[in-house]
């Protein structure tokens, strides 16, 4: 008898955990085996049934109607974590930058292919057009550009116009062009502002020098060609 | 039930989500474990409007600390824990008596009824009803927990000992002890 009461409060101890089936396999044997024998215990463990099958079916449902709405609501209004405001600003600064750097590099790229690729252009263009006419006849030849067509070729020998007109043979003939513009019967252009004064009065005196210069160099030749904008300077080769 | 540290396709999918600052997924995990997450905080604190306010505060620990759970556990899990923690700090500031490590209730065995006889026999189910919820009321709050959570929530030991972070051996003793003294006070309450 009394190993059956202490076999009893030892089985006692494991009838929930056998109804909730947490025991381990050699347990469930015991207690199975007790239950078998032991009217007590057997009435026990259906007593722990009713008292969990009573509890589940008398628990309070809980009302949760805009429970979800409600925890929703509360998140969307929770401050922005300072982690996460210390890791936007540092992205935004990152994308600031970003735009910056690539923008410079824009510039760069901008000015390289500027400085490469068309600035050549735009010299030949100016030297072509411009200033460089003008600068090469007045340190070359020091002559300004004539005014008008004149007719000085018939003092000139037609065997030496025929050579002048033959660069192999290379008399020293220089060709100005782009001086034209530079003549008082045509508007005077944006670029010519580029042209020294100096260079402007000498285009004014033309003529006068143009026959200075003949008539001190009987052998230099000097017209104007409107049709191609272009003054020719004929000097003989120096070894005839 | 699903074990401690299992987690479903699915679930993992709408944490990563939530994660990622995709608040609908959050939303459904919400919808998903919202009449659990209730009931662990009713199992603690007895009281309904209390137990949905400690849920909602629960989702929302759970949101901001996201980035810290770790998947060696389940998610549902991890969650009932929050809301355990939350139901015995706020019962802890009303000042009423909380044994959060359960070392008390290894000698409670000691102290049960020994006779109990069956507590439901005779007993209309709306008188039970009462009862029940008088009886519950009568434990003490780490009792009550441990019982609600395995008979209604249907917590497995190993969780409950998770969520409530005590020993698994606690979790017997306080069981074994909360279902004896809840037979005892009914047994009390049909002989009145």
């Amino acid at each position: 008898m009394k190993l059956a009461m202490a076999q009893c409060s030892e089985i006692s101890l494991l009838l929930g955990p056998f109804g909730d089936g947490e025991l381990e396999s050699g347990e469930i044997r015991e207690v199975a085996f007790h239950l078998a024998r032991c009217e007590s215990c057997a009435a026990e463990l259906a007593d722990l049934t009713s008292l969990g099958n009573e509890l589940r079916l008398n628990a309070i449902e809980p009302a949760l109607d805009g429970f979800q709405r409600a925890v929703m609501k509360r998140i969307d209004e929770l401050p922005e974590p300072f982690t996460t405001r210390v890791s936007d600003w540092f992205a935004g600064l990152s994308r600031r930058l970003s735009t910056g750097f690539a923008m410079g590099a824009a510039m760069a790229a901008v000015a390289a292919i500027t400085t490469i690729v068309v600035t050549p252009y735009a010299e030949r263009f100016s030297v072509k057009h411009l200033a460089q006419p003008m600068r090469e006849l007045a340190s070359v030849t020091h002559l300004p550009p004539v005014s008008g067509p004149r007719e000085v070729a018939s003092a000139i020998p037609a065997s030496a116009l025929k050579v002048a007109s033959n660069s192999g043979t290379a008399p020293d003939v220089r060709e100005i062009s782009g001086v034209t513009h530079l003549t008082p019967d045509q508007e005077p252009v944006a670029q010519a502002s580029a042209i020294s004064d100096e260079a402007m009065a000498m285009a004014q005196n033309s003529e006068a020098v143009i026959s200075k210069l003949e008539s001190e160099s009987p052998n230099v030749a000097v017209w104007s060609e409107p049709q191609n904008d272009t003054t020719v300077i004929w000097l003989p080769d120096q070894q005839q | 039930m699903r074990n401690p540290g299992r987690q479903d396709g699915d679930e993992a999918e709408l944490i990563e989500r939530a994660l990622k600052g995709d608040s609908g997924a959050f939303g459904q995990l919400v919808e998903r474990y919202q009449r659990r997450v209730v009931g662990v905080a009713m199992a603690v604190v007895h009281n309904q409007d209390d137990a949905i306010e400690l849920a909602q505060e629960a989702f929302i620990r759970a949101y901001e600390n996201l980035s810290k759970f770790e998947s060696r556990s389940s998610f549902s899990t991890w969650l009932y824990r929050i809301a355990a923690n939350l139901a015995i700090d706020f019962l802890r500031r009303e000042g009423r008596h909380v044994v959060l490590r359960g070392e008390e209730a290894d000698t409670e065995f000691n102290r049960l009824p020994s006779d109990q006889g069956d507590s439901f026999k005779e007993t209309s189910r709306t008188e039970l009803s009462a009862r029940l919820h008088d009886a519950l009321g009568e434990l003490t709050a780490e009792h009550r927990a441990v019982i609600l959570l395995r008979e209604v929530e249907g917590l497995s030991y190993d969780e409950i000992s998770e969520v409530l972070q005590v020993p698994r051996g606690t979790v017997m003793s306080r069981l074994h002890y909360a279902r004896g003294k809840l037979r005892a006070i009914l047994k009390d309450l049909s002989g009145e």
